[in-house]
This record gives structure tokens, sequence and C-alpha cells, in this order.
């Protein structure tokens, strides 16, 4: 993975990250979005075949940095739960 | 000659005439008698068809004739002597005509002395003037044939009859060329002028072959094949006929042979002569090679596609292009083509390496020819080309240097042409920017198919690599897509939403109004658009939502303001406007939709009013992202709810089906009514028509009326609910008739808009009585296409759709020709800076161009009165008319 920032204002940002696709990048838009201080949160890639995504984050003034450590850290613990209830829900079968 | 060749020459005049035999004689280089071309050792044989001295094709070799090699030995000719005299088939018709009109006996125009002098002083003053002396020419053909007896000596004059393929038949008896040509040869000289000749460019006797050019090997040469064999040219091999069969008809009259050998072997001498000048005339069989292949001889060599004038002279071929097979790509802009790997890497575009660009250029260089972007050519200062290869790639990078010229493969962004044909308006090519994609066809954005007419169906397009800075800025300013929207023929766009671009917008800004943020963001996702409105409301559980017409909204200019009726509007006697039930009033105000939904007659191409707008007011960098990020919209927004189509979709209530069948038994009644009435003779004709006319008429529109009404019964029951309801009404695809059929009924079936009447004697099919004038006895299809068809119908069906398909076929064949002649006759056209528009020579076609001076696509739908539409604009107040 590699991660390039197009460009960053104080409640914006734009990142082009290589290497990943709509199954990071969806999930992190939804739970970004789940957040009330992030107005915008929206990744495209513009072309299918040659392009990488890039998201963009626009929050209500908040640092966006934090919005988004925040939102990842928020994925990782569900993906932590998930991994509990799976692992436990396998064993109990 | 060499100092000759360098000197430019200048054509000063053309004269068409006929060869005399002493003209022939006098351009040949030598009597050609013998048929043999090579001898034992393979060396030409003098006198014979490869006779050095007609030219050399044999790179080494010096000309006989005129000392220069291959290449620069234009060629001469020879001749042969025939025996007897031959009739040229190219003149079969004047032949003919000159014969009619000319006395048996004495040779005489037959015409009065006196009129003969009228006549040659009209044509004297036509031919001062400058004017075609045909059309006189031909009458005077035409009186000639008239008079019955010679003026001149008082023989009574004979009908000659032509018989195909060169026979002259007098009173049953064949003229033989020879006598023909003394007929000729005893004409005076005025009289050969009231022909339309001048008799000393060309005599009518000549027309009559004594002596046979013989073409320089230049014009035929023989190909060595692989095996060390010679090939020779047809042309060569229908001369060796000739000779032989010259040959053998002077053997056998020396030999006092009886006379029906001598015509045979003249008939055989004649067929040959004709074959040589052309191997298609109608009523000769053609020369076969051994092989059963016809012979191409002179005409076949001029002639046709792909003949020397429209094959090599006007066709023109061209490197740096390249065709394959079209495929859709929304993800393009409109102003891109997608170009396949293995196809970039293979084209070039010239860079001169300068101070600036030398390390970039470098790089490519040391990439090498397999690695994109690489290079495949460098050229050094000193004009030498070497190709990049792999193994001498880093070598050259490093000896690259200023002055140099590399050939790099193209790359995003480069400029390219890109065409399909038939090119019949300017807007068949035009200008895109390569993205370089992978998988190996073209890519081009669907909304650009319009002005290509192109779909994807298997169609392949041509595309040019321009190859100068002066080229790719005319490209860029002047060809490029976004410079086209606007098509000249209607002064509207050509290029706007098409299919479900209409159908996704029309379900957006019509139905679509509840999208929640998430799903607002995924819309304009692929837009440029990263930020939302106020929202339209909140929900019960608090959430925000937006209507699609907020959304759609977004991507409009702020400042435009516009309105305009739907293309989904009932054409109400009265227009509520916004007030409209059907919402089929637009008013876009300050960039924003405020009633109205968007179809075909918004952002379709052709009729699409806002697409017209923004180019016109926007200009066209802005129209190309407003298509674009539209297009998108459109397809995002037609997933979101889906529109599938299928059979069930036609399916409509049994009490449907029964109004249906109720409402065209009526109509069968009446037509019944009708035909008893006519019978009876109680039928009134209508004004001006006939009888049977006015029964014909009458039925049609009865059985028209009841069609449309099982339509409206249809449609009452499919709604805009219904896919295909939504894609007819808002333009999209298909029509409320193509659905009708579907559903109802199919209709009348007619060949030259009348009811079907050809087939047996009085009657289209042996299952119906002669006579029957009833509906379906003449092409009435009362079934739909989704109950099908009864086997009358169906043929009835059949015979009505090959009307359509010869028609298109025909049109096709005949538009292609008559746009041949246009383009001939205008392509030197050019509009000057003072605004008229004059031809090559400077003479004025129109003072002004268009008569109007106006640029069509500058015009408001090529309304000249744009005025009212600025007025509005400025004033805010509508222009009383
Ligand atoms: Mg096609
Ligand atoms: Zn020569
Ligand atoms: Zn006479
Ligand atoms: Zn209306």
């Amino acid at each position: 993975m590699e991660l390039k920032i197009l460009n960053k204002t104080d409640y914006e940002i734009n990142m082009e990250i290589h290497g990943e696709d709509h199954t990071l990048l969806n999930v992190l838009k939804s739970i970004l979005l789940e957040d009330s201080r992030v107005e915008i949160a929206s990744y495209d890639m513009k072309h299918v075949n040659v392009s990488e995504p890039i998201l963009y984050v626009k929050t209500d003034g908040t640092d966006q940095v934090t919005v988004i450590k925040e939102a990842l850290s928020k994925l990782i613990s569900r993906c932590d739960e998930f991994n509990e209830v799976f692992s436990e829900a396998v064993k109990a079968c | 000659m060499d100092a000759m060749a360098s000197i430019p020459k200048r054509v000063g005049e053309i004269r068409f005439g006929l060869l005399s035999p002493r003209e022939v004689r006098k351009m040949s280089i030598t009597p050609i008698i013998t048929a043999d071309t090579y001898d034992d050792d393979g060396y030409p044989i003098d006198m014979g068809l490869m006779d050095m001295r007609l030219g050399v094709i044999d790179p080494g070799l010096i000309c006989k004739t005129c000392g220069s090699r291959a290449g620069d030995c234009p060629g001469h000719f020879g001749h042969i002597e025939l025996v007897a005299p031959v009739i040229h088939v190219g003149f079969n018709k004047l032949i003919l005509k000159s014969l009619r009109s000319i006395c048996r006996n004495c040779s005489n125009f037959l015409l009065e002395p006196q009129r003969k002098n009228e006549y040659l002083e009209q044509l004297q003053q036509l031919k001062i003037m400058g004017h075609s002396t045909d059309d006189l020419v031909n009458d005077l053909f035409k009186e000639a044939r008239k008079t019955k007896v010679c003026p001149h000596c008082n023989e009574e004059q004979v009908e000659i009859k032509f018989e195909k393929p060169s026979d002259y038949i007098e009173n049953g008896e064949k003229l033989t060329p020879t006598e023909i040509r003394e007929r000729f040869e005893n004409m005076s000289d005025d009289d050969v002028r009231l022909m339309g000749m001048d008799p000393s460019n060309a005599r009518p006797e000549w027309m009559i072959l004594t002596v046979l050019p013989v073409p320089p090997v230049t014009v035929r040469p023989s190909i060595t094949l692989e095996s060390g064999q010679r090939s020779e040219d047809d042309l060569t091999h229908k001369m060796v006929d000739i000779i032989r069969i010259n040959q053998r008809f002077q053997e056998n009259r020396e030999a006092g042979a009886p006379q029906l050998i001598l015509e045979d072997l003249w008939e055989l001498l004649q067929y040959h002569v004709t074959t040589f000048f052309d191997n298609e005339v109608s009523g000769v069989p053609p020369a076969r090679h051994r092989s059963g292949r016809p012979l191409k001889t002179l005409t076949q060599r001029l002639k046709g596609k792909e003949g020397r004038f429209r094959g090599s002279l006007s066709g023109k071929r061209v490197n740096f292009s390249a065709r394959t097979v079209i495929s859709p790509d929304p993800n393009l802009s409109i102003n891109e083509v997608g170009l396949p790997y293995a196809i970039a890497k293979q084209m070039t575009l010239p860079v001169n390496v300068i101070s600036r660009n030398l390390e970039k250029m470098r790089q490519y260089v040391a990439r090498g020819n397999d690695v994109h972007p690489g290079a495949n050519y460098v050229i050094r200062a000193d004009g030498r080309r070497i190709k990049v290869t792999d193994v001498n790639c880093t070598d050259l990078a490093e000896k690259l240097d200023i002055g140099w010229v590399v050939e790099r493969q193209l790359q995003d962004g480069d400029i390219v042409i890109f065409n399909r044909q038939p090119s019949l308006h300017k807007m068949s090519i035009m200008a895109h920017h390569v993205k370089v994609l992978p998988y190996k066809t073209f890519r081009l954005n669907p909304a650009v198919c319009p002005p290509y007419n192109a779909d994807f169906d298997g169609d392949e397009m041509n595309l040019h690599v321009l190859q100068t800075e002066e080229a790719r800025a005319e490209a860029e300013i002047l060809m490029k897509i976004q410079e086209n929207i606007l098509s000249p023929r209607f002064g509207g766009p050509i290029i706007g939403g098409i299919h479900d671009h209409i159908s996704g917008m029309f379900l957006l800004t019509r139905t679509d109004n509840d999208i929640s943020k998430n799903d607002a963001l995924d819309l304009l996702r692929k837009s440029h658009i990263r930020q939302l409105p106020e929202p339209a409301g909140y929900r019960d559980d608090g959430e925000p939502y937006w209507t699609g017409k907020q959304i759609f909204s977004q991507l409009l200019p702020d400042d435009l303001n516009l309105e305009y009726v739907a293309e989904v509007c009932f054409k109400c006697d009265e227009c509520d406007r916004e007030n409209c039930e059907n919402d089929a009033y637009v008013i876009i105000e300050n960039g924003e939709l405020i009633t109205g939904t968007i179809d075909e007659k918004g952002i379709g191409a052709f009729k699409g009013h806002i697409v017209d707008k923004i180019v016109k007011e926007y200009g066209s960098t802005k129209s190309a992202e407003f298509i674009d990020d539209m297009t998108r919209l459109a397809i995002r927004a037609i997933m979101r709810s889906g529109l599938s189509f299928g059979i069930s979709d036609e399916d409509i209530p049994k009490e449907a089906q029964m109004h249906i069948s109720e409402i065209i038994s009526n109509a069968e009644d009446e037509v019944k009514r009708l035909i008893e009435a006519y019978e009876a003779r109680e039928l009134e004709p209508l004004p001006g028509r006939t009888l049977d006319e006015t029964i014909e008429m009458k039925i049609m529109q009865k059985l028209g009326v009841a069609r449309d009404k099982t339509g409206d019964v249809a449609g009452n029951h499919l709604g805009l609910d219904n896919s295909a309801v939504i894609m007819a009404k808002s333009g999209a695809r298909g029509s409320m008739l193509n659905l009708t059929q579907m559903a109802a009924s199919v209709g009348q079936q007619a060949v030259r808009g009348e009811r079907i009447r050809r087939g047996y004697t009085g009657r289209t099919l042996p299952h119906f009585s002669k006579g029957d004038l009833g509906a379906d006895a003449h092409g009435f299809v009362k079934s739909s296409y989704k109950s099908g068809l009864n086997p009358t119908e169906y043929f009835f069906h059949a015979v009505g759709g090959r009307e359509g398909l010869v028609d298109t076929a025909v049109r096709t064949s005949q538009s292609g020709y008559l746009q041949r002649r246009l383009v001939n006759a205008l392509q030197d056209l050019e509009v000057q800076y003072d605004g008229s528009v004059r031809e090559t020579r400077g003479v004025i076609v129109q003072f002004k161009y268009g008569e109007d001076g106006i640029d069509s696509t500058k015009s408001d739908y090529s309304n000249p009165e744009t005025i009212h539409s600025i007025v509005k604009s400025v004033t805010g107040k509508e222009v009383e008319q």
C-alpha cells in the first residue's frame, strides 16, 4: 500500500491510496459517514481498469486526521468484534 | 535527361482527340511483329512484345531508346499493323450515329447545303462563346437521320441497325469495318465538323483501327516469380493474342484461303482487339486466363472503386493510423478515447529534443520499445533513423542529444483523430485525447455515438496520430469533441444523453425523492461534485434526505436560468406551467431545478435544451464537464432503482384484452359495411378520387383508428411504473407505438402506403376468396407481437417488412452517390475573411455565406432571432413577438 495526499486544508483532505479498492474504501467511507462530525466522505476510482481510489473527507471543522484515525480504530474494533463472535459461533456448532 | 527531369513543367493545355494511324506510327519506336517475348536465353526478342526499346523495368538496365534507367524511363510505344481494320469498341455509339447521318453512296452529311452552312455558323458561334456544342450536334444527328433521300446524289437511305457487340447491319447485310471506314474517309472536313469533331484532331475513320498502339512495358511490367519464372501482365497476354491472329489472318489471306475462313479470322481479330480495350463489353464473352480468371484489360484498370481514378488517384492511404472494433466506456470523458496498449506501443509521435526535454526523452529511449511509454525510433542530427531495440536502448539514451528527434510512443493525453465511416459530416472525424487502456478495442464514451452514428454491434473505427505541432494545435482548437457539441445542421447539440442517460435522469428527477446522505454522495461519486445542498427535509428518525431534483441541480451552473416544456408533456390544451400535474414544465432558477422532469428535451442528444444552453452560454469546456458528470450521475441513478423489461411487462388484464378484440371486431364490421355499400354502389366517392380509391382510403382510415384505439386501451393499463413506458415517454428509446404493437395489435401492413394487393389474380393469398376486400385479406394484423401472428398475418408482415429493408438499401446507395457528387462539386469552396464564399479562382459563389451570413451553430436551434432570448436574459421580460 502506498498513500499520496493530494491536498489538505484545515478540515478537508484528498488522498490517493494505491493498491486498495472498494473492499477497504467502501467500508471506511461508511464508517466515516456514521460520524456526525463528518460532513462529506466519498471515494472514487476515476477509471475502473487503471486508476487508484481517491478518498475525500470534509468535516464540520474538527481536525480531519483525528476523525479518520478514529474511524480506522472503529473499523479495527468492529473487525475484532466480528472475529470474536465468529470464532465463538464456529466453536459452538 | 537528369537536368530535364528536375525542371518543373506546367501543363499548358489538354486536347482530346483520336489517334490517327499516322500519329500511332510516328510515336511508335518499332513495329511489333512477333508474338514471342523472350528467346531461349531469356533475352527479349527484337520487335517482340518485350523489345528493349519499349522501355526498361529491370533495375540496372539502361533503356535503348532514351538511355535512362528503370524508374526514369517513361517507356516508349510500339505498334502493330493490323491486316484488316477493326472497330474500336469505345466508339460504337458514335460510329452508329455517324453512319446513320451520312449518305451510304456519297458520304455527304444528310442535310441541304444551305442548312449545313447555317449549322456550321451556329457551331462556330457556340465555340467562340465557349459554350458546349453537344446539344446542337445531337439535334443535327437527329435531323440527318430523318432524311430519307440524299439531297446530294438522290440515293435512297436505308436504316442501319446495330447488333451487339459491334456489327452494323444494312439491308440485312453486315457492313465490314473496311466499308464503314471507306464511307467515313470520303467525308468532307465541313461534314466532320457538323458531327462535332475537329477534323484535324479527330476524323471519324480513325474510330476504325488499322494500326494498334502497343503500350510500353512500363505499363505492363512482367513479374518474376519466386521460382524464377516470368509471369506476364494481362495486357501482354492480350497483345500476344492479337499478334497471333493478325499473323494467321495474313498467312491465310496470302495463301488464298476461302472467304468464310477469312471472315472467321476477322471476327476473331475484332474480338481480341475489343477485349484488349474492354473485357466487360456486353455480348462479348470475357477473355480468360488459363486458370479461368477474366483478364484485366485497359478499361478494367480505370473503372470502378478499385480502378485508377477512385482507387489510386483519389484514394489515399496513410501511415500512423490504426483500426479496430469499438466498445463503450462511460468512465472516459467524452473528450477521450481508450487506446489499447498494443496499439499505443506501435504508434509514435516525433519529438524534437531540446535542452528542456533532453532528460525526459532519454527516459523514453531508455525504456526501449517494449515498455510503455517507450520510443520506437530516434533520428540523429544527421538525419539517420535508428530503430530502438532492447539491445541498443541504453546506449542510444546515453548518446541522445539536442537536435535529435525521438519517435516516442503514444501516452495518456496525446491528441489523436478518430473517425467512423461513412464520413458524411464534419463530426464523423473528431479529435480525442488518448487514454491508454488494457484489452484490444478502442473505447469511447457512449454519449459521442450520435455524431459518429456508431453502435457497438461490431463497428470498427479508425484513429490517426498527428505528426506536427501545428496539426495538433488545430485539432485541439477545432476538432476536439467538445468543440463539436453543436451541430451546424440544426444549431442544437448533437452530443448529449442517450438511452439510459435519459431513463436515469427521468427516474432521478421525477420519482426519486428520498435519498439518504450516503446514497446522495454515492450518486455524485463519479462527478466532480463533492458537496451537498441543504437537505430537503428530515425523516421521522431525524435522518436528512435529499430529492433527485436537488442532486441534479448540483451539476448545473449556479446562474443558469431556463424554462421549457419537457418531452413527457401531455400537450394539454392549456398549459398549467409550473402547476403541471404531470411535472412536465421545467423551471431552472439560478442553477436550481424547481419543477419539471429532466428527460430527452433537457439532456438528450439533438433535443437537450439544458445542454444547448450550457454550450452557448458557458462554453465548450464547461459543457464537456457537464455532459461527463450528467451521464455518470444518470447511470448511477438508473442503477439505484434498476430498469429492466421482460415479456411480462407487456401483460394487460383480461378485460383490456376483451376490450381490444371488441374494438377490432367493431372495426372489421364497419369495414364489412363499407364493402357492402361499395358493392351496392351506394358509396359516395371522395372529391377527386375514384370509387376504388375511396373505399381503400376509408378502410385504411377505419383500421388505423382501430389500432390507435387498441393502443390507447393498452396504454391505459401500462403506466409510468412500466419500464417500456418510462423509456418511451422520456424519449430514451422506443415509442408507444412499439408498445402498442407488442401488447395490443400490430395493425395494417402496407406496401408503398397502400394495403397489400399484390399476389394472385384477384386475391393476395389462396386463403381468401377472389375480390375479398376485407381487413384480413389485405394485410391487417390484428394480433399483437406478444400473442403471436397467425400464418397469413405473418406472411403479410414479412411483405411489409421487406419494403423497409429494400428502402434502406436503396437509400444508402443513392445517398452515397449523391454525397460523392456533391463533395466533388463543392470541395474547393471557401469562406473568405470578407464573408463571401469563393472557389479556387476567386470567383464568388455567395456574397454572404449561406446568403444570410449566419453561423447556424451560434443561433438558437438555427432560429436567427436569438436576439429575443438575449433581451429576455437581460431584462427578464419576454419580448413581444
Ligand atoms: Mg453497427
Ligand atoms: Zn526509355
Ligand atoms: Zn449521297
Ligand atoms: Zn403540461
